[in-house]
């Protein structure tokens, strides 16, 4: 009886190092994104000694040599936005009903092959896809739709789209097949068609885990260089897109321009701070907001 | 006068893909009367629950050989439509399993389904079954859902056993326009 208490105390010891260790765990993984944020941050404050932020974020136009020197990289800010907005219009619906048709739909032969291929999608190199859109869904493009140039932020879009929908559509799918067969019993045990079933009941219930693949397929496009190195961006238009048949300027092509192949790089490496800081504050921004509204719909249920 | 034969198997084998599950049952269950299957655990009863409104399709490898007469009418016959059959013939549930949303859109699911949309008539009902049902737990909602699942009234209705009492209460409640096929594990509880 006494080894009893003994043997208690060893064990809850033993939980707690546990715990502390997998907490410590989680705390690195936090702290280098962190770490992160806070380095770009105090590095690329300078910068707004020379232009407001004001300037700096909503100014149009990017004329470093001019005198003073105009920073705008609003066109940048809002290329980046069109083209992940564009990209989720065209993965989202694709990735989701996908997701569907192989959760509900597709017998389980049928799911055993197609599910491991869209997976294997996502592990294509983004190069290769930028390359792709570039040699191949450019001139196509430019001949279909009869524009000046197949490179433009909806070919970025496309070959964006292409990146994210395997991450949608597999997490969508974990989610839609996970909806307890219990729901759906009580559901056409009171009648309903197979359809009235997904749209009422299915769907609904899986809908945090398909925003859970929304939000990361559409990141994972969100901060993508390489497609859109090879389809969209140009490293100066004078002036925002005016369709989406036009090159645009990116975040993210211009902190790669900026930071190897502009003409004073260490002079302007506050430039590429505040750049990164922005594509950042985006993509951090977006995920945020995504993630809040998911944890709004697992408060309500 | 004799109660009409409503449903009526026929030498009714049920397999899970290899596994024979139920071995050539012939039963008849008639209108206005209470059927009480008793068993002990696994030996098939909610298997034939299942077949009785065909819920065992949903089952992959699973296979149905024999009849099902509803009304005269082999329910397994390839050109019954299965959604007309569960509109007629319901299922309460062993395990109470609620949509996640509100008990008014809960309650108000079945004839939803079944295409009444008048928003008006399906509040009066929802109030209806509320009130027949003490206040609010998980298994309650299950009940009130059944019967208004088709606006029929000669619907029949097959049930799992719930806790008892509510599901002695609710039998004889139901069974006045209807026919009801409790499932118990002893016969006390009948």
């Amino acid at each position: 009886m006494a080894g009893m208490h003994q043997g208690g105390r060893l064990r809850q010891k033993r939980e707690r190092a546990i715990r502390i260790l997998f907490f410590c765990i989680a705390l690195a993984s936090i702290t280098t994104l962190a770490l992160i944020v806070v380095f770009l941050f105090m590095e690329g404050l300078p910068i707004f000694a020379k232009v407001s932020v004001h300037d700096f974020i909503f100014g149009t136009y990017w004329y470093p040599t001019d005198e003073p020197p105009d920073f705008g990289i609003f066109p940048l800010i809002m290329a980046s936005l069109a083209v992940t907005a564009t990209a989720s219009l065209i993965a989202i619906p694709l990735g989701v009903l996908t997701a569907l048709y192989l959760a509900e739909v597709a017998s389980a032969r049928v799911r055993e092959w197609v599910k491991p291929i869209v997976e294997l999608l996502a592990a294509l190199p983004s190069v290769v896809i930028g390359f792709f859109g570039m040699v191949i869904v450019a001139p196509f493009l430019q001949e279909i739709l009869d524009i000046p140039t197949g490179l433009n932020l909806f070919n970025a879009s496309l070959m964006l789209a292409f990146m994210s929908i395997p991450t949608i559509c597999s997490i969508s799918e974990d989610a839609i097949f996970s909806v307890p067969t219990e729901l759906k019993e009580a559901s056409l045990g009171l009648g309903a068609t197979k359809w009235q079933t997904v749209y009422r009941v299915v769907l609904p219930a899986a809908l945090p885990g398909i925003l859970t693949g929304a939000i990361l397929g559409i990141s994972r496009a969100a901060g993508e260089t390489a497609p859109i190195m090879f389809t969209a961006a140009v490293f100066f238009t004078p002036s925002l897109p005016k369709s989406i048949f036009d090159e645009i300027m990116a975040l993210p092509y211009h902190v790669y321009v900026l930071a190897t192949a502009g003409t004073e790089i260490e002079k302007t490496r506050h430039l590429q701070y505040g750049t990164a800081l922005v594509l950042i504050a985006l993509v951090l921004g977006l995920n945020l907001l995504a993630i809040l509204y998911r944890a709004r719909l697992r408060r309500k249920r | 006068m004799k109660n009409q034969l409503k449903i009526r198997t026929n030498h009714l084998n049920f397999y899970y893909a290899d596994f024979l599950a139920l071995q050539d049952i012939t039963l008849e269950f008639y209108e206005h009367q209470t059927t009480a299957l008793i068993g002990p655990s696994g030996c098939g009863k909610s298997t034939l629950l299942r077949c009785l409104n065909r819920m065992n399709d949903l089952i992959p490898y699973s296979r149905a050989a024999g009849e099902v007469l509803l009304d005269n009418r082999n329910i397994y016959d390839p050109d019954v439509d299965v959604v007309t059959l569960r509109r007629r013939v319901g299922m309460v549930f062993q395990k109470p399993n609620p949509f996640p949303k509100t008990v008014f859109e809960n309650i108000a699911y079945g004839p939803r389904v079944n295409g009444i949309r008048n928003k008006a008539y399906l509040a009066e009902q929802v109030e209806h079954s509320l009130k027949q049902a003490a206040p609010g737990m998980r298994s309650r909602i299950g009940f009130m859902t059944r019967p208004w699942a088709s606006p029929e009234d000669s619907s029949s209705a097959c049930a799992s056993p719930g806790p008892w009492q509510w599901s002695r209460k609710f039998c004889s409640w139901m069974s006045r326009p209807r026919r009801l096929i409790p499932l118990q594990h002893r016969r006390s509880r009948i």
